[in-house]
């Protein structure tokens, strides 16, 4: 395996008393895209910043391309990253001399760096703008030239900290696929810093989940959402049903398990690698894209567990509407949209459906 | 009233006649205080700079010292600097006193807090995640001060009109390290005072009004300077 692009290993950060990154490792591997997912708080731009060599930990190692950061070599490793922060943070100067910017402080002339520049501003579909005064710049296209003016450098990673978070969502709807295609094309690794759960679908090969300063998890997006190690990861990946259950028996590679308190009962996959136990309480996830949605008396698919219940709350979404089925236990379950409009009415008998594989349990720590 | 009227047509005259003595001390005022100015933005820019990228022992000190400064009254810089050029004084060998040099050094004095303390909070009001990216780039730490008062280029012209403002309109600082000596170290301010206490209250008013026309021409153009920035 080739040496990581970057790895963070043991890095531990304090503020104003307060721990806001415990023990995070972390590693990239040369162009690999990976999304890191966080709610507000968890410490995913400290972590950034870290890796960006802007902020020295307390503890822990910083490598970038397998070299450890110290105060002496930052600057030159620097060299090999780009950053792009939540706003674009252009100069007040021309686009092409922000996007030269990078190459100009690398020490290269301004004509070979205008050259350079003028490559990427045109690779973003921003090149027309070369001469404009960067204030002048709407906010998609200037956060076309902050991409441009990283990608200038030709870095080995970029890492990006919310860089769409202040654009409309036609502009972010743009700019994620050509970014992505961007990587793609110029083989370089990126780390995104995000709190949108489709944001981090969408951009990353892989998601590193964070919470309280703490790495929860990491895969790609699916695996996560099939298979989520613990119950925060479960949530951060947006899976909504959530059951702590009892296991009632097992037989073969199937669990039968009881909600808490009472019911209902269900059919799960033994997660492999664990050995749960009769007896044992557990957690189960459940993702809401997981379920079928059925009417009163509509059969369920053979060997499918079946739950009855009614409709709960019903929450209209660009994708269908998400319902809450009251069975003892609630269950979250997506009405995919449909252009005969299937009307779920709050307080009618429903039932949802699911096969043993969608539910996944997570063993007690032991 | 008659003082009102008469000052309007005197110093009409006064501009507009060629006055060889009024011209004299309209460009030694503008000779001293664009001087003092540009001396105040030499030394004043950095330190503010400094003040604001910067962290040291004693900052939050010298930050106070620099913001008590902005309001020294020009009769204390006079003063002290007077203390010291004064024969006597540390520096009383360069027979400096009562000379326009000496003036230079006091408004200098007077506007360099002035300036420094602008550009503090010029520099301090960017966004501190400008300082993040230009290191993140590879700025050094020259270039990186550089680009940060390029971004904060508006407000540092706002500190150029109130540096000079403060000395071009300042009278105790000239009077007492220049001594308004006719011919060599009188200015619009001094000039005016004098004319006050000779009873001239129409000569006075007309010095007057040149030094707002004065002050009035050289802070335009800094600010068509801004405007200029601020429209492309």
């Amino acid at each position: 395996m080739s040496e990581p692009v970057l790895a963070l290993r043991d890095v531990v950060v304090r503020a104003g008393g307060r721990t806001i990154l415990d023990a995070t490792a972390l590693a990239i591997a040369p162009g690999e895209v990976v999304a890191l997912l966080g709610a507000n708080g968890a410490g995913k731009s400290t972590l950034l910043h870290v890796a960006a060599l802007l902020r020295r930990p307390e503890r822990g190692v910083v490598a970038i391309g397998g070299q450890e950061a110290t105060a002496r070599n930052a600057a030159m490793l620097r060299r090999s990253l780009s950053v792009v922060f939540q706003a674009p943070l252009l100069f007040d100067v021309s686009v092409l001399d922000n996007a030269a910017a990078g190459l100009r402080f690398q020490g290269l002339s301004r004509s070979e760096a205008q050259r350079r520049a003028q490559f990427w501003l045109q690779r973003f579909g921003v090149d027309h703008l070369a001469r404009r005064r960067s204030r002048t710049l709407s906010g998609g296209e200037a956060s076309r030239v902050a991409l441009a003016r990283a990608f200038a450098t030709d870095p080995a990673i970029l890492l990006l900290d919310e860089p769409f978070a202040a654009l409309d969502a036609p502009t972010r709807a743009e700019l994620l696929p050509a970014l992505r295609e961007r990587l793609r094309q110029s083989g370089a690794a990126a780390l995104l810093v995000t709190h949108d759960l489709d944001e981090a679908f969408a951009f990353g090969d892989e998601i590193a989940l964070m919470q309280s300063g703490r790495a929860l998890a990491r895969g790609a997006g699916a695996a996560l959402l099939a298979r989520p190690p613990n119950r925060e990861a479960a949530e951060l990946i947006g899976i909504e049903t959530i059951l702590a259950a009892q296991i009632e028996a097992r037989d073969a590679g199937r669990l039968l398990l009881r909600a808490l308190p009472d019911g209902p009962c269900l059919r799960a996959e033994v997660p492999p690698g664990t050995a749960p136990r009769t007896g044992e309480v557990v957690t189960v996830t459940l993702p809401a894209a997981a379920s079928r949605l059925l009417r009163r008396g509509e059969p369920a698919p053979v060997g499918w567990n079946r739950l009855d219940g009614r409709v709960g709350a019903a929450t209209p979404l660009p994708a269908g509407t998400r319902l809450t089925i009251e069975t003892p236990a609630p269950i979250v379950a997506l009405a995919p949209w449909h252009p005969v409009a299937e009307v779920w009415v709050t307080g009618e008998e429903a039932a949802v459906t699911f096969p043993p594989a969608a539910a996944h349990v997570i063993p007690a720590e032991r | 009233m008659t003082e009102l009227s008469g000052g309007l047509s005197e110093a009409v005259r006064l501009l507009l006649g060629g006055d060889p003595e009024v011209w004299q001390i309209i460009l030694l005022s503008l000779r001293v205080s664009l001087t003092a100015t540009v001396v105040a933005l030499a030394l004043g820019v950095p330190a503010g700079a400094a003040l604001a990228l910067a962290n040291f022992p004693g900052r939050s000190l010298a930050v106070a010292a620099v913001y008590a400064g902005m309001g020294l009254p020009p009769i204390v810089a006079g003063l002290v600097v007077s203390l010291f050029l004064w024969r006597n004084g540390p520096f009383g060998t360069l027979g400096l006193l009562y000379t326009p040099t000496a003036m230079i050094v006091a408004q200098a004095v007077i506007a360099t807090p002035v300036v420094a303390g602008l550009t503090l909070a010029a520099v301090g009001a960017l966004d501190p995640r400008y300082r993040l990216q230009l290191l993140a780039l590879g700025a050094s730490r020259a270039q990186t001060v550089w680009w940060l008062l390029r971004q904060a280029r508006l407000p540092l012209i706002a500190a150029v009109v109130a540096g000079f403002g403060a000395v071009i309109s300042e009278v105790g600082a000239a009077m007492m390290v220049g001594g308004n000596i006719k011919g060599e170290t009188r200015v619009l301010t001094t000039a005016t005072v004098l004319e006050v206490g000779r009873g001239h209250f129409a000569t006075a008013f007309a010095l007057s009004i040149v030094l707002l026309v004065v002050t009035y021409f050289v802070t335009m153009t800094l600010t068509l300077l801004q405007r200029r920035h601020a429209a492309l």
